[in-house]
């Protein structure tokens, strides 16, 4: 029913009404996958300070897009894909900041993902995704972390799944090395 | 047949220190900023969608105001090594909206010598005196001028080798393409003249041409908040103030609005400044 905002409607309703240009379904795609988008964002190393502009970011591409989305993956999926792209992004963008900060000199801002408050766990994972490069760290975290499936990732990443196993292959031992490297200490 | 090449065992479910600390941090509450309300999201939306708009209709009435004066298609692009050679203040303007820019921007249009302070970043005086000179000989057109030789990597690596003269050649170069090589170009050209030559006021003209060249340049939120900087730097803080209050409204600097208020705050309160 459209009283609860179209919660309960499958996905192709509700890309259908969004594409018709149906601001209450845009409401639900956004209320139901913006923290998810948020969280995966910050896995991938999104600053804090620039994670709401990420999310935003994300989810004015799939306005842009939507009507290219061709319905062969879940909606999510989709996100996932426009995310990575946006992360990468941000990251480019971090950097072009860091170097404006030191044309102008102005005072260090805290960039890292992680908060002070953060739990320990969390700590530990975010520094241990640290170790991982960009690639791998996005196969890992979609993997490990956000439950997706090899054949996701490789509509995601538009590249063949071999490819995809290699990175996860790889992201693991870098990252189980490192934990355990930390537990050692 | 490599294991590599078939899905792993997922760590999260397995035993060991490493699906520890994944199973942890998923069961860590998550610790996110507060996401922004739809509504937010649907006015940034609209907003793009008028800017988009925006940009087709300037192109169109700069080449119908181009037309009109009957020589468009033949004028050539501002040159940033013309401005260099001649040493001129003022660069010629390329359209007539460019005197307009240029006024609107009375600490661009002063000379060096009035310059209080140069950013606390500013580079050795040794580096200076090195650039400094030597440009005015290089900056003379060379035989390769026009050949567009010269790539945005080979420019920052004259930059980063402390060799500022031949760096601006090259990115004055660049700037006589277009596009965002051309860009980058001007905007490190200005980055070059304020914190190498220490000049900001050319770094105020180079900024001031971008504006003129690229009104909707991708790089025109940076330029904008680099002009700020220069502004301030050369004791125009009125017009640096303006400025900033401009880059608030037009949300290019969004993510910078808390810095960008907090310099209004602190350029409206001179009293608490050294």
């Amino acid at each position: 029913m459209r009283a609860i905002a179209g919660i309960e409607q499958p996905q192709d309703v509700l890309v259908a009404r969004c594409v018709a240009g149906d601001d209450t379904a845009w409401a639900t795609l956004y209320t139901r996958y913006s923290r998810t988008m948020a969280q995966f964002l910050k896995h991938l190393g999104v600053s804090r300070d620039g994670l709401d502009d990420a999310v935003q970011e994300v989810f004015l591409q799939a306005f842009r897009s939507l009507e290219s989305f061709r319905g062969d993956a879940a909606i999510k999926t989709w996100l996932y894909r426009l995310a990575v792209t946006q992360a990468r992004r941000s990251r480019e963008k971090a950097r072009f900041w860091g170097r404006i900060r030191q044309v102008l000199a102005l005072e260090a801002r805290e960039t890292s993902s992680v908060q002070p408050e953060a739990g320990e766990a969390e700590r530990l994972l975010q520094r241990a995704l640290g170790q991982l490069s960009a690639l791998e760290r996005e196969a890992f975290v979609l993997y490990e972390l956000e439950g997706q499936s090899g054949v996701e990732l490789s509509v995601i990443f538009g590249c063949p799944e071999p490819t995809v196993y290699r990175r996860l292959h790889e992201a693991r031992k870098k990252f189980t090395a490192f934990v355990e490297q930390e537990a050692e200490r | 047949m490599s294991d590599e090449l078939s899905a792993p065992e997922r760590l999260v479910d397995s035993e060991g220190l490493a699906g520890d600390c994944l199973r942890r941090a998923r069961l860590e509450p998550v610790s996110l900023p507060p996401l922004p309300p739809f509504v937010a999201l649907r006015e940034r939306r609209n907003e793009r969608a008028r800017r988009r708009w925006s940009v087709p209709m300037l192109v169109a009435a700069l080449f119908g105001a181009a037309v009109l004066r009957g020589s468009g298609a033949n004028e050539p692009a501002p040159s940033i090594r013309a401005e260099l050679a001649s040493g001129a203040t003022n660069p010629a303007p390329a359209t007539p909206s460019a005197s307009i820019l240029l006024h609107e921007a009375p600490a661009s249009t002063h000379p060096a010598a009035s310059v209080p302070a140069a950013p606390p970043s500013s580079p050795s005086r040794r580096a200076r005196a090195s650039a400094a000179p030597s440009h005015q000989t290089s900056a003379a057109p060379s035989e390769t001028a026009g050949a567009r030789s010269v790539s945005a990597k080979a420019c920052a690596q004259m930059a980063r080798s402390a060799d500022a003269a031949r760096a601006l050649d090259c990115y004055a170069e660049l700037a006589r393409g277009d596009g965002i090589g051309a860009e980058l170009a001007l905007f490190e050209t200005a980055r070059l003249e304020g914190k190498v030559l220490r000049d900001p006021a050319r770094a105020l003209r180079t900024l001031a041409s971008y504006r003129e060249r690229f009104p909707a340049g991708s790089l025109r939120g940076e330029a904008m908040l680099a002009e700020i900087g220069w502004l301030i730097a050369t004791g125009n803080e009125q017009r640096a103030s303006e400025l900033a209050q401009e880059a608030l409204d037009s949300g290019l600097l969004h993510e910078r609005a808390g810095e960008l208020q907090e310099l209004r705050r602190k350029l409206g309160q001179p009293a608490s400044r050294e």
